[in-house]
């Protein structure tokens, strides 16, 4: 695959997805990484999964205040004078919360790290004071789970239909100059995900019967990541690439 | 092509079926054999391809990927155009079956382009001058990105049938500059 001179941000980098992410892009000579997520600790391991390459830089950052975050996502590139030219997202909550549990506290905290956080990153990386026109690539990692539900995965489901809503709409109003997709993965094993396995009484037989293909491994998002920020994905925009196993076929 | 198959003892990994004809007339000018031509061009042929492919005596359970080109009219209708809706529409539901019915051993997804840089609309007896008018200025029907070329797809189909998507199956890819998007 072919890549342009290119930084980008990914978000939840210390763990599933978005290190497999991280470990992905590292692998290509043009692409440097800022590597976010919660846990500077993890951080730096994914970073040294990345090769420990001096020109990578984390940015340990809480998402669950968006534009909290997408002011200090300025404050961070303008100090380091760094441009960013792609977006990954791939940062995500999915704690079981059925409706008769639910609290605003948790719902609110859940839409602002899953769809908020994204819009208000994604806000400060297309304003030219702080990035220029240097933006051109986003991806952002949504789910099965926004087309089909799950018990106690209200909020989650919402969080990620919302998540592709707005790409959409940012894939018009930001285009040309900016591609804007998603990806659905199915089910991936991650700490995300272990939540959700260890509770085995609100899971249907789903998991096991549903996927044609088995359990997904975080690499085959990452794949996929790395294809959509790719020069042969220039006349892609709007979409979201499904990536589940054969779940949503049936 | 199962005699073809089995006296060059060939074995088949990987199908994309792009073969396609998109008349465009209103179905009220069209008769039964223009329709039923239509269909069995863009979707019949591939389905007897399919079984050919995945006969055990033939092709020795060898087939690994495959990929369909379908098209944006599968989900966007257009006037003049049903029976080529119908065919692509009829594409991606087989693709959905034959990814639960193949699995685990053959993959099987679909592409939807939008309008790319082929001559299946002067093949259709329209005017090339009005064929290339429409290739030029994708915006009117919708792109946010221009004109395509042809790697454009090719480089997803290539992508679609590696073992990087090895965990992709049933699924749908748009490549159409954003026109479904909006």
């Amino acid at each position: 695959m072919e890549f342009s001179q290119t930084r980008v941000l990914v978000t939840g980098a210390s763990s599933g997805i978005g290190r497999a992410t991280a470990v992905r892009l590292a692998k290509e000579r043009e692409i440097t990484l800022i590597l976010s997520g919660r846990d500077e600790a993890r951080l730096r391991e994914t970073w040294t999964l990345c090769g420990e390459r001096a020109e990578d830089v984390l940015w340990p950052r809480e998402l669950d205040n968006a534009w909290a975050a997408g002011e200090a996502l300025q404050e961070f590139l303008q100090a380091r004078q760094l441009s960013v030219q792609a977006f990954v997202h791939c940062a995500g909550m999915a704690p079981l919360l059925p409706l008769r549990l639910a609290d605003a506290e948790t719902a609110h905290r859940i839409m602002e790290v899953n769809f908020f956080s994204a819009a208000a990153l994604l806000e400060t990386l297309i304003s030219r004071h702080v990035n220029r026109k240097e933006l051109t690539r986003v991806v952002l990692i949504s789910s099965v789970q926004s087309q089909i539900g799950a018990k106690g995965q209200g909020f989650y489901c919402a969080s990620k239909a919302a998540l592709e809503g707005f790409l959409r709409a940012m894939a018009e109003e930001l285009g040309p100059r900016v591609r804007v997709n998603a990806i659905r993965p199915g089910a991936v094993p991650s700490r995300m995900a272990d939540e959700l396995t260890a509770r085995a009484d609100l899971l249907t037989k789903d998991v096991a019967e549903g996927y044609t293909l088995g359990l997904g491994m975080p690499e085959d998002i990452a794949s996929m990541v790395a294809f959509l920020l790719s020069e042969e994905a220039r006349w892609i925009t709007g979409q979201c690439f499904t990536v589940d196993g054969g779940r949503m076929a049936h | 092509m199962r005699t073809y198959l089995e006296e060059n003892e060939i074995r088949v990994k990987g199908f994309v079926h792009c073969a396609g004809v998109s008349p465009i007339s209103p179905l009220r000018l069209m008769d039964a054999a223009a329709i039923r031509d239509v269909l069995a061009v863009n979707v019949c042929s591939c389905l007897e391809i399919l079984r050919v492919l995945t006969a055990r005596r033939v092709n020795h359970s060898a087939l690994k990927s495959v990929v369909l080109i379908s098209s944006i009219a599968s989900v966007r209708g257009t006037s003049g155009m049903s029976a080529y809706c119908a065919s692509k529409g009829a594409l991606d539901a087989a693709a959905r079956a034959l990814a639960v019915e193949m699995a685990p051993h053959v993959r099987i997804n679909t592409v939807r382009p939008g309008a790319l840089p082929t001559e299946i609309l002067e093949k259709a007896g329209v005017s090339p001058e009005i064929a290339q008018d429409f290739r030029e200025h994708p915006e009117a029907h919708g792109s946010l990105l221009g004109c395509a070329r042809l790697s454009d797809v090719t480089a997803l189909i290539r992508y679609l049938l590696s073992e990087e998507a090895r965990f992709i199956t049933g699924q749908c890819f748009t490549v159409d500059g954003g026109v479904t998007a909006h």
